[in-house]
């Protein structure tokens, strides 16, 4: 006779973490605002020659800033998420502030340019290598965003450079892509 | 049809994309090329001089080593990029003032020759003479063999050892000089990228480090570097087992420009000492690439032979199994 399995008990937290998810993303269907709109991010990073960072972000605009076009991103990414999760690598972190101009807002294909300035830091362990283990940032970088779901986000490919005073195992050139998700919808 | 603002639209993002990539391209540019005419074929290792320094080796000096001979220490000394076996030739001149060990310079493939071999040349070429030299050794029944790496050299005995080559005859010390896993100038990243662009890069070098150092920087080279120091890099992300019972001592100089003084704590981190052995890290107060080198080089102060000296000496002591009295 046929016997219903029991549904293990990691499946269950997976549903559990899932419908969780879905709630959490759904403010996306929330009604429209004349306020500010408000985007989160998940951001992997890959600097070329060196480490994976991965982290997070929130991007923010106003329709009365060039119409949505001129927006302001935050974001905290870290090699602990990364490269670093292996034993013989650094820990890094990068908080980065960038203001960039989105040229086809309401499109689905909407590329941007960044100018960007952070923070970095490399964390050594304790041992005297550098006088200081962190640096201010600044670059540029452009991309796109495919805003394939109006209502929940998109994903986002972007390639830059950082120019920061060399501490660690850092290079200027990076690949960024990740998932946007809406938080507080943009105004039209 | 196309309206106005969607043209002016598509020619901003244009330009936005396109000048930063069109300055980086002017800013690292061809400016770096030294020109054929400024090459003196006589004097220069670019030109027509061949560095020629196959008798350095122990293999080829001692090929038939007394029993005392093959206990005795034996040092495999391993230069950087571009450069000769003169490199060592500081230590090598102390060596002959003290003796108790015998000293076995390693050129690497492709040095020393001509710029067209250089260009053409491999890392793995580069390293072929380091492995060849410790298997020779090994083959002729030398049982106290270590080995020494500054710079590139380095990088080249860490790639050795992650691969296990060095476990046949475990070699009783490892010695890194300033030995590179990130470079100082990181836009060497983006050789592979922009090589073409970047083109030589020139090492400034005065007359006595012309005839032994390639003053020529190719970009086949460059990239060469960076792959071996990337493939470095990630092996000690994921942790290079010592051979057993060998001694690691890694020097790295705080203010060097050319190798980041993180490349140290990357080999301390990147390392496990196996049963019996052990690895130290030795962050030094100097702004010399390579300290151990001082022939030939400008302003080469009191404190800088000091410290040389004191690397000298507990190299020597090291590998004789004596204390070291006054340790960096």
């Amino acid at each position: 006779m046929y016997q219903k399995k029991a549904v293990p008990i990691f499946i269950q937290k997976i549903k559990l973490r899932l419908a969780m998810a879905f709630l959490v993303l759904s403010v996306g269907a929330n009604p429209v605002l004349a306020g500010p709109g408000l985007k989160g991010s998940l951001v992997f990073q890959k600097e070329h020659q060196g480490y994976w960072y991965n982290g997070f972000g929130l991007r923010t605009s106003h329709p009365g800033l060039f119409g949505n076009r001129l927006q302001l991103d935050m974001k905290y990414i870290t090699s602990r998420l990364g490269t670093g999760l292996k034993a013989g690598a650094l820990a890094q972190d990068k908080v980065d502030l960038a203001l960039g101009f989105y040229f086809r807002q309401d499109k689905m294909w909407n590329p941007y340019v960044n100018l960007v300035t952070g923070y970095y830091h490399v964390d050594t362990e304790g041992f005297d290598i550098y006088p200081s283990n962190s640096s201010l940032t600044y670059g540029f970088n452009f991309g796109s965003f495919l805003n394939v779901f109006p209502k929940w986000g998109g994903p986002f490919f972007d390639m830059g450079y950082t120019q920061k005073s060399g501490l660690g195992v850092t290079y200027p050139f990076n690949f960024s892509m990740g998932w946007t998700f809406n938080i507080l919808p943009e105004a039209r | 049809m196309r309206s106005g603002s969607s043209k002016t639209k598509t020619r901003a993002l244009f330009l936005l994309i396109a000048a930063p990539i069109a300055v980086a391209f002017l800013f690292l540019g061809n400016g770096c090329v030294i020109t054929e005419e400024k090459i003196d074929q006589a004097t220069m290792l670019d030109g027509n001089l061949i560095f020629d320094s196959l008798s350095y080796l122990v293999s080829d000096s001692f090929p038939n080593p007394t029993d005392s001979m093959k206990n005795m220490p034996v040092l495999i000394a391993a230069h950087g990029f571009t450069a000769t076996t003169y490199e060592w030739q500081d230590f090598s001149k102390y060596r002959d003032s003290v003796g108790g060990f015998l000293l076995s310079r390693v050129l690497l493939g492709g040095h020393g020759r001509s710029y067209e071999v250089f260009k053409n040349s491999t890392w793995q070429d580069w390293q072929a003479p380091i492995l060849k030299e410790y298997e020779k050794l090994t083959a002729l029944g030398y049982k106290n063999i270590s080995l020494a790496g500054s710079s590139t050299g380095g990088a080249l005995i860490i790639e050795l050892m992650a691969r296990g080559k060095l476990n046949i005859n475990p070699p009783k010390n490892l010695f890194m000089i300033d030995a590179i896993v990130v470079p100082g100038s990181k836009i060497l990243s983006m050789i592979d990228i922009l090589g073409p662009a970047l083109g030589n890069s020139i090492s400034g070098t005065s007359p006595e480090e012309a005839a032994h150092w390639y003053t020529n920087r190719p970009q086949e080279a460059l990239n060469e570097l960076m792959d071996v120091i990337s493939l470095v890099r990630i092996d000690l992300e994921d942790i290079v087992p010592l051979p057993p019972k060998t001694e690691l001592v890694i020097y790295k100089t705080k203010g060097d420009q050319t190798v980041d003084p993180i490349s140290g704590l990357l080999i301390y981190k990147g390392t496990k000492a196996s049963a019996g052995g052990s690895r130290t890290l030795k962050m030094l107060d100097s702004k010399r690439h390579v300290f151990t080198r001082g022939t030939g080089r400008d302003n080469w102060t009191d404190a800088d032979k000091k410290l040389q000296f004191r690397a000298f000496d507990e190299i020597r002591l090291k590998m004789l199994g004596l204390p070291i009295v006054n340790p960096l």
